[in-house]
């Protein structure tokens, strides 16, 4: 063949849904969420129940790390106590620091011996806030005041770095309106009545939409785990060919539920929001470093 | 006086430690705990037990802390009297084999009747000397079925066990109901106890809180995940994490936490209640000032502590503390470390006994040990405190230098309120706009190779990258669907069609200029990556001090694999690729590459500087990039292999080839015309053509010699050369080829004009032949002081010459040698230093035994044997030259070539018994006759000395060649069978050898072999 006449190399990204990395670098604009609602639809063809992972899909997270994000949480718990408590616990001393530390070593203990099922374990929001309340007030006599203050205070700060993602919204919408069915999956350390009070306050309606919700507090089995899909499956009453799941992680959304045959669309967080969540991890992990703790074994985006 | 003195001094120091070290960690630890062990009651409905003999103190302790920070202890904690061996005799009535098996291993260095006797001490048998039999030598690993035996001490003592396992389910009840979790809280460290018990109660719910977990290779950890190290749970020291340095003296909280009192080994009932015989007197114990001086100070901390005092602050303040502990254990003063010397630590599971935890040179013990502590080294590896033995025992600066290196320490390490280095160089910048890596990988119709690789990006730790698949000219339908099927994040994945094949280098260039990154690499479709490969690679680039570098390499790894029909890619084995690659050398590239692409990571600059791939190469054009890239910069070397270089060189080695094992013949057909390609180009080294042509040429020569020695020395079953091995330095190769090129190279990059003309003039001297010119290049350069240090060969093992001449490492350290290759080069291998080599066995060992006709190459001693005639075969560095030597007596002989070239030959023979005579047969091919020239001289005189005198023991004409009768060398013209005896003057154990061709216009030996017959 003539070198000059050779045809020109054909340039293509390989997959088709992952235009959000490319499209929320460009911004959130009313086109790009149709289109993005319109390639979801797409991918979801031929199947009767759709389902989506709930943080950083259904909802989007802002741009401020899980760990600046706990430590947002501590200092408002540290604010919301009041001032009796503070005096009759003796609490003037207690700072953030001191909740974030607690909480932190709750995760851990909670993941090293918490419950497990099929080899799985997940911790809980509720064991977190008993640790957090049973360090203030070691004596027990204001658990049932401090707990709820302290749920409180967890989902304002969850409530203010999220948003809807409204070309799921839209998506779920549609395909509800075509007779399909819809379901949310989340991995989360919060139990589905959280989440969903979340989801009504952010997006309220939405929970009408959807048939259930599972959160791996409640069941212990996770996505990320694969177990949970057959037990969905079982409770639906439908086979593995009905599903498709979208969702921002690769391993719990993507590779484990096409593992169990259902279908699957990665949407990723954005590159440029993962490198701003990178950005501010970095300068909260020198931060703390400054007040002399190394937080790099938990601190994550 | 002066005795009771310095133990004040000492009580008051460890107090100190104690009061403003310890004590603060283990408030730290005792925070941890105590939130540990409320949310295991209120949480989980546990029982709390404090294991004897340290949970008594870590009961006091935690008593001391909630008492200063008003805080209710545990409700259910309890004292749980127990011990290994305790707990031994409690389960083996459930579970006997585990019991005796615990049992066997704990004593194992006693004897039976030993083990009977520490078994039986507390018990009520008081006449164990009546049962004892004298007769029974047996070690304790006789233990099961001695007590399956009917001898009277085997009744008692399985009745002991009886009895004890009995008491002990009582107890366990009467401790907690079956369903009831337990917490047990130990110093630590690898839940033996909680191990032995679970086995023993596999229905209960047995968890452990130890100060902190670890374990060693034999350490059975199948209850590890119930097994919860509160400040760490690592085996290895880690400088990142101070509290880790507990490893190298664990013992610091173990004495701290050891209460007066016996291990508990055995149960009895008093008073319907089930206890220790001890259990007062461990109750009792209080910390004493001087007796245990340090728990008393870190008592005196924890009373110290307020009720304002928070967690956080507390924290902090333990890892300032752990700092401040982490220099103290690890890098001590000869101070500190004598501040320990009374600190000792009692033998466990009942023997009697105690060890010291640092050995005094002065007062050494005198049983035991005593030949292994005569020594500092041997004192060292007996120490339980390694780090402050060394601190005893090496002059100051020696003992911090050795600890530092020992523990991969910075300069500043543990220095207080340090941050850790990597947060502290973190660099928050802009968010770069692109990837930071493009990942090209080019495929053509091998989508079971391409799934394989889109799997070795995708697993990448390092994530930020784009990964352009460039599909030259195969089926694009069968690339998308390799891609979707794979698991792997497809938004990350740039498909690039060629449409048509356009060759691989341009598809590379196709591939790199579609993408935009810093950094680019080819990550062919089969071959893979390690995990870390990227952020190691990226790593290395983004550091301050390498970035002048132009990229960046790995070693990797030789995988031979075979496709079967199924499609299935089968490995067969796994090798080091080059393992001796710690440096990218001009010289060395211009031989051939040393490292394949999948282990190049470069900067997009770099690549838009050389203009990228030279598309008209089929094959090489990585080999071309990379020399066209050396020319304008460095490429620094990651010594760990995380890159796999893929070869299908077992089955069908065409379908599937690599182009280095399918294409061989492009490959041939392609070298000289990039050699050439780059000889002409070769401005880029001072403008200096021919400069660059030799070193082209030489390797060129060198890569031809080396594959001759490979193949010689493949032969020869002894040598056991790795096929494969990176580079010149192999076993045959001599230095002085190896240096005579790093010198070259040299003078090509600083443009050494006159040593450039000096090779310029032999290189273009057409009265000589290739190889000649090419020799006396490589003696002129072998002339040529260095300015550098000569890199050693791959094969040269530095640490085990060093280790068998320190006189090498002493000249480096004082500044005569810049290295022990080089020292080696210039005085060891005159002295007669064996040269280490990775390659074999035997030049580090020295001795090799050989069967009948063994051969050895430079380097090597051999034993001669009178039993056998047959020869031992020399191998000189020339394949085609060899060298015969028996002897009628013992002897034997090492050999070092010190000259080799096509026309000469020279090494000296050294004896292990003096020699006095010689005879040298010269046998070459029928059809040669070229003359041969002979001297030997004995050693060091030089050729001018008169004590050698030649007989002729058979007819052989004496020619003279008018250069060499110059130098006294007796010129033999060889015909099949001739011997030449030389007579020395006097017996010497050292003999110069040379053998050489005429100078001019002969070529050199070929298949000439030297045999000779050596007797006193």
């Amino acid at each position: 063949m003539d070198m000059d006449n050779r045809p020109d190399p054909v340039v293509e990204p390989v997959y088709p849904l992952g235009f959000r990395r490319h499209f929320e670098d460009q911004g959130n604009t009313p086109h790009n969420t149709s289109e993005m609602r319109d390639l979801i639809l797409k991918q979801a063809r031929g199947r009767s129940v759709m389902s989506f992972d709930v943080f950083d899909t259904l909802l989007l997270r802002t741009d401020v790390p899980e760990a600046e994000r706990f430590l947002e949480i501590s200092h408002e718990m540290r604010a919301r106590l009041p001032e009796d408590l503070i005096a009759e616990l003796g609490l003037a001393e207690i700072t953030a620091q001191d909740i974030l530390m607690v909480r932190i070593e709750a995760f851990r203990f909670t993941y090293r011996t918490g419950r497990r099922i099929e080899g799985c374990v997940e911790g809980a929001l509720d064991d977190l806030l008993a640790q957090i309340a049973r360090m203030l007030d070691p004596g027990g006599r204001f658990t049932d005041r401090l707990v709820p203050l302290l749920r409180a205070a967890e989902l304002a700060v969850e409530a203010a770095s999220l948003h809807p993602n409204q070309a799921v919204l839209q998506a779920i919408e549609a395909f509800r309106n075509n007779g399909g069915r819809v379901i949310l999956i989340s991995d989360m350390y919060m139990r589905g009545g959280d989440i969903r009070a979340l989801i009504d306050m952010l997006a309220p309606g939405t929970m009408a939409q959807v048939e259930r919700l599972w959160s791996s507090a409640d069941e212990i089995v996770s996505k990320r785990s694969g177990k949970i899909f057959s037990r969905i499956e079982a409770e639906l009453g439908e086979p593995a060919e009905a599903f498709v799941h979208f969702g921002d992680a690769l391993p719990g959304d993507f590779v484990r539920p096409r593992e169990c045959g259902w279908a699957a669309g990665h949407l990723p967080v954005p590159r440029k929001a993962i490198a701003r969540r990178k950005e501010r991890l970095q300068r909260f992990v020198l931060a703390q470093a400054e007040l002399g703790w190394d937080v790099r074994s938990w601190a994550k985006i | 006086m002066g005795k009771d003195l310095a133990m004040t001094e000492r009580a008051e120091a460890q107090q100190r430690l104690g009061r403003d070290l310890l004590g603060p960690a283990v408030a730290g630890y005792l925070g941890k705990l105590y939130r540990l062990t409320r949310a295991f009651e209120e949480e989980r409905g546990a029982k709390v037990l404090y294991v004897t003999r340290a949970g008594i103190r870590i009961e006091q302790a935690l008593n001391a802390y909630c008492t200063a920070l008003d805080l209710p202890m545990p409700k259910t904690g309890e004292t749980f009297y127990v011990s290994r061996l305790m707990a031994c005799k409690g389960i083996w009535a459930r579970d006997r084999e585990r019991a005796e098996k615990m049992m066997v291993e704990m004593f194992a260095r006693s004897s039976l009747m030993q083990f009977c006797e520490v078994f039986l001490r507390a018990s009520d048998v008081e006449d164990f000397e009546s049962l004892r039999d004298h007769n029974d030598e047996r070690g304790s690993a006789h233990l099961p079925e001695f007590l399956c035996s009917d001898t009277p001490l085997a009744q008692v003592v399985r009745q002991h066990l009886t009895e004890q396992s009995a008491l002990f389910e009582r107890y366990m009840v009467s401790l907690a109901p079956a369903d009831q979790p337990l917490l047990l809280v130990d110093t630590g460290w690898q839940g033996t106890i909680q191990c032995l018990l679970s086995d023993g109660f596999p229905e209960r719910d047995i968890w452990g809180a130890y100060f902190a977990r670890f374990g060693g290779e034999t350490t059975d950890r199948r209850h590890w995940p119930k097994t919860i190290g509160i400040e760490f749970e690592t085996d290895t020291v880690d400088p990142s994490r101070p509290e880790t340095s507990l490893l190298e003296h664990r013992h610091l909280v173990e004495h701290s936490f050891e209460p007066m009192g016996d291990s508990v080994e055995r149960l009895v009932e008093v008073g319907g209640r089930i206890t220790c015989p001890q259990a007062d007197v461990l109750a009792a114990d209080r910390a004493d000032p001087l007796r245990d001086p340090i728990f008393y100070g870190v008592m005196e901390h924890l009373q110290s502590l307020t009720r304002g005092t928070t967690p956080a602050r507390i924290a902090a303040s333990a890892a300032e503390a752990w700092r401040a502990l982490a220099r103290l254990i690890l890098l001590p003063t000869p101070e500190e470390a004598r501040a320990a010397l009374d600190i000792q630590r009692d033998f466990d599971f009942g023997q009697t006994g105690a060890s010291k935890l640092l050995l005094d040179a002065e007062n050494m013990p005198t049983t035991g040990f005593q030949k292994d502590a005569q020594t500092a080294k041997g004192r060292v590896k007996l120490s339980l405190w390694k780090p402050g033995q060394v601190a005893l025992d090496y002059a100051p600066q020696v003992a911090r230098s050795m600890n530092v290196k020992r523990f991969g320490l910075g300069s500043d390490a543990f220095a207080p309120r340090a941050l850790p280095r990597d947060i502290a160089t973190a660099t928050a910048g802009p968010v770069p706009a692109q990837p930071r890596v493009a990942v090209i990988t080019r495929t053509m119709d091998r989508p079971n190779f391409l799934r394989r690789a889109l799997e070795s990006v995708s697993a990448q730790s390092f994530k930020d990258y784009v990964h352009v698949v460039v599909c030259d000219g195969g089926d694009i339908n069968e690339v998308r669907k390799a891609i979707w099927d794979s698991d792997v994040c497809h938004s990350q994945v740039l498909l690039v069609d060629n449409v048509v094949n356009r060759g691989m280098e341009a598809a590379s260039n196709i591939a790199i200029d579609n993408s935009e990154s810093e950094f680019v690499i080819i990550h062919d479709d089969d071959d893979t990556w390690e995990p870390d490969f990227l952020q190691a690679a990226v790593g290395f680039l983004d550091r301050p001090d390498k970035s002048a570098h132009l990229g960046v390499v790995t070693q990797s790894t030789h995988v031979s694999e075979e496709v079967l029909p199924t499609g299935e890619i089968q490995v067969h084995r796994t090798r080091p690729f080059n393992p001796g690659l710690t440096g990218v050398h001009v010289f060395q590239m211009a031989m051939g590459n040393t490292f394949p692409p999948i282990a190049f990571l470069f900067r997009r600059t770099a690549y838009d500087m050389v203009g990228g791939f030279n598309a008209d190469y089929p094959v090489l054009g990585d080999w071309d990039f990379n020399l066209r890239l050396l020319q304008h910069g460095e490429i620094g070397v990651i010594p760990k292999a995380l890159s796999n270089y893929h070869h299908r060189d077992v089955g069908d080695t065409q379908t599937f080839g690599n182009s280095v094992i399918a294409g061989r013949d492009t490959h041939g057909e392609y070298a000289p015309i990039v050699r050439n390609a780059l000889i002409r180009g070769g401005a880029g080294f001072g403008g200096d053509n021919t400069a660059m042509s030799t070193l082209m040429g030489m390797g060129l020569h060198f890569d031809s010699l080396l594959k001759e020695v490979r193949r010689a020395a493949s032969k020869t079953p002894a040598q056991g050369v790795a096929n494969g091995a990176v580079g010149p330095g192999d076993t045959a190769m001599t230095d002085a080829l190896w240096c005579a090129l790093q010198t070259l190279s040299d003078a090509v990059t600083s443009k050494d004009k006159r040593m450039l003309s000096r090779v310029s003039q032999v290189m273009t001297n057409q009265n000589l032949d290739r190889a000649t010119r090419m020799a006396l290049v490589v003696e002129a350069l072998g002339e040529t002081p260095t300015k550098n240090a000569p890199v050693p060969p791959p094969d040269f093992d530095t640490a085990a010459y060093v280790s068998s001449y320190p006189e090498a490492a002493a000249a480096v350290e004082s500044g005569k040698s810049a290295s022990p290759y080089e020292y080696f080069r210039k005085l060891g291998h005159a002295r007669g230093h064996m040269r280490p080599s990775r390659n074999g066995p035997a030049s580090v060992a020295g001795m090799r035994l050989y069967s009948p006709a063994p051969t050895l190459t430079h380097g090597g001693v051999v034993p001669l044997s009178t039993v056998s005639q047959d020869p031992v075969r020399v191998l000189t560095p020339r394949p085609d030259f060899e060298f015969d030597i028996v002897t009628q007596e013992p002897n034997g002989v090492m050999v070092h070539p010190t000259r080799f070239g096509p026309s000469v030959v020279a090494f000296d023979l050294n004896f292990a018994q003096p020699v006095r005579w010689m005879s040298c047969r010269l046998e070459v091919p029928d059809g040669r006759a070229e003359p041969i020239a002979f001297a030997a001289r004995i050693y060091p005189q030089t050729f001018a000395d008169k004590d050698v005198d030649i007989r002729m023991k058979s007819a052989m004409t004496l020619a003279n060649n008018q250069l060499l009768g110059a130098l006294g060398w007796t010129q033999l013209t060889p015909a099949s069978g001739r011997a030449v005896t030389v007579e020395f003057k006097r017996q010497t154990m050292k003999i110069k050898v040379v053998l050489a061709t005429r100078v001019s216009g002969m070529p050199h030996f070929a298949q000439a072999y030297f045999r000779g017959v050596m007797f006193h």
